[in-house]
């Protein structure tokens, strides 16, 4: 049913030289979907989620949300429509307060109203556990607060359909980890948000995605569930291990 | 002689001189902020605000709306300032161009000769002073010229609308995104394209209401844009480049330095105080006032 992906990769290609990122890499993402992204280290998923966010261009593919192509659409406009990510080192706005750095995303994707941005940003820190924080330079948030806020940025946005999460619970303490958890899971239950969320950690991976795509040495080696994957031997012997084997 | 009368009124002069300078060294660290490049054809834009501004008091408005001929001023260099931003600078942005602070090293260099010989062939080798009808203010024992103390006032008018916009608008919340992390905004979803053709409007045009503003005081001719651009790259070097308040506490030094120089040794050597500030400065503190090796903005 590719037509009927949110987004879709269409044999997609990155060489760096003479280093290959991705390989005719092939994913459709369905609504409502949460995938999972996993593979060894240099895989070739942050060049993808790159490749899918217009950081990077591919040498050959197509990459489509909502069925329009966004080969030669810049960043900034992607995010418009609604793909947006966020990065494992947290890009953020160091000496802007909590709060400016959601309000930026909100008015830059095109809300206009100020007033309204504010409201739902001090909601979001509410549910978060931030809002003692708003009003601190976002530079002064421990590492997994700053990976929750940048997680948050995305969701101030109406109008976010697909959101790629690269690494995001990396050294993040389990409390905010699951109040990541719980947020993703919420905003892919009420407002049908697809997430492609690239991380090492099995069990919320387990927990969050009903299918996962394996990358190693830049192709698609497997997709299926994580159960299905573990008993893979090519999984287990590329990367999961024996330990992951039901 | 120097009384404590004359002294006091040298200082406030240099004060006065120091936040027109702050206007122009502003342009060139917020250009360099957003944008990452740094204008040398900042002097250049400070000519045409200020031969704007002396067309519009000489022949439009009258001297008496020199007020009214800023905004004007401004606004048209702002504009042009876009447009220049948009046919010589975004390609370096659009095609991915290598190394480029040079690239916009050699365009704006260009644009200075383009500018300034531009200039000398519409209005030949003469130099203008706008008239001014503003009475001199008495302060105390002090005399101060009525076209400079309505130049310090403006310049800090500008100042304090600049910093208001910056705080309290969404162009400042973006433009300071920018400057912070060009990567980060432009994941936010900011068009970083127009948001340079902005910001780089918004800092000649900051040159050219220094210009409008110093144009009784430094006349206006085509080569008027040189002796500021080092002034405002001196003050650079004072305070340091990047941030709002190093421009103007480096402007208000470099002022004080160019009116007790003149008061207390000779006047005649005006701008060559800030570069002897300069060289001292280096010495003993090679990165500026405020500098650190590096800085975020």
């Amino acid at each position: 049913m590719p037509s009927e992906a949110l987004l879709a990769v269409e044999g997609v290609s990155k060489r760096f030289g003479g280093l290959v990122a991705n390989q005719d890499v092939t994913l459709h993402l369905m609504p409502e979907e949460i995938r999972g992204l996993i593979g060894p280290n240099g895989a070739g998923k942050t060049t993808l989620v790159n490749l899918i966010s217009g950081e990077e261009r591919p040498d050959r593919g197509d990459v489509r949300l909502a069925g329009r192509s966004l080969l030669g659409v810049p960043p900034f406009r992607r995010a418009r429509w609604g793909l947006l990510r966020t990065f494992q080192v947290p890009r953020l706005f160091g000496s802007m307060t909590v709060r400016e750095n959601l309000l930026l995303p909100y008015l830059a994707l095109g809300g206009r109203d100020g007033r309204e941005a504010r409201r739902r940003g001090d909601e979001l820190l509410e549910r978060s556990g931030l809002a003692h924080l708003a009003g601190e330079p976002a530079r002064h948030l421990s590492g997994g607060q700053q990976a929750l806020l940048q997680l948050i940025a995305g969701f101030i946005c109406d109008h976010l359909c697909c959101y790629l999460l690269d690494e995001p619970f990396a050294g993040v303490n389990p409390v905010i980890k699951e109040t990541m958890i719980d947020l993703v899971r919420q905003h892919n239950r009420q407002r049908g948000t697809v997430f492609l969320i690239v991380s090492h950690e099995m069990p919320v991976i387990r927990e969050l995605c009903a299918r996962v795509t394996v990358l190693a040495a830049g192709r698609v080696l497997f997709e299926g569930s994580m159960d299905e994957a573990a008993r893979t031997p090519e999984v287990v012997d590329a990367y999961l291990g024996k330990a992951w084997a039901p | 002689m120097v009384t404590p009368g004359l002294l006091a009124q040298f200082t406030l002069a240099g004060l006065m001189i120091g936040v027109l300078y702050a206007l122009m060294a502003l342009g060139i660290t917020f250009i360099y902020g957003v944008m990452r490049t740094i204008n040398w054809a900042m002097g250049e834009f400070y000519m045409i605000g200020s031969f704007v501004q002396y067309a519009l008091v000489s022949w439009l408005l009258g001297p008496d709306l020199w007020w009214l001929a800023l905004p004007v001023t401004g606004a048209s260099v702002f504009a042009l300032g876009m447009v220049v931003q948009r046919l010589l600078l975004r390609p370096m942005f659009v095609n991915r161009i290598e190394r480029r602070d040079e690239y916009a090293t050699v365009i704006t260099i260009a644009l200075v000769l383009l500018l300034r010989n531009l200039a000398a062939i519409v209005n030949g080798p003469y130099q203008h002073r706008p008239a001014s009808h503003l009475p001199d203010l008495a302060l105390g024992p002090l005399d101060l010229p009525g076209a400079e103390v309505a130049a310090a006032v403006a310049a800090v008018v500008v100042l304090g609308l600049f910093f208001l916009g910056l705080r309290g608008t969404w162009l400042g919340l973006a433009l300071r995104a920018a400057a912070q992390n060009r990567m980060g905004a432009q994941t936010a979803g900011i068009d970083l394209l127009r948001l340079d053709m902005v910001a780089f409007g918004i800092g000649v045009a900051l040159a050219a209401l220094a210009g409008g503003l110093l144009a009784p005081v430094y006349l206006v001719y085509p080569t008027n844009g040189a002796v500021t651009t080092t002034k405002g790259f001196e003050i650079i070097v004072i305070g340091g480049l990047g941030s709002i308040w190093e421009a103007l506490v480096g402007g208000l030094v470099l002022g004080l330095a160019e009116a007790l120089g003149s008061a207390l040794i000779a006047p005649a050597y005006q701008n060559a105080y800030g570069f002897l500030l300069l060289i001292a400065l280096l010495l003993v503190r090679p990165t500026g006032l405020f500098g650190e090796r590096a800085r975020a903005v």
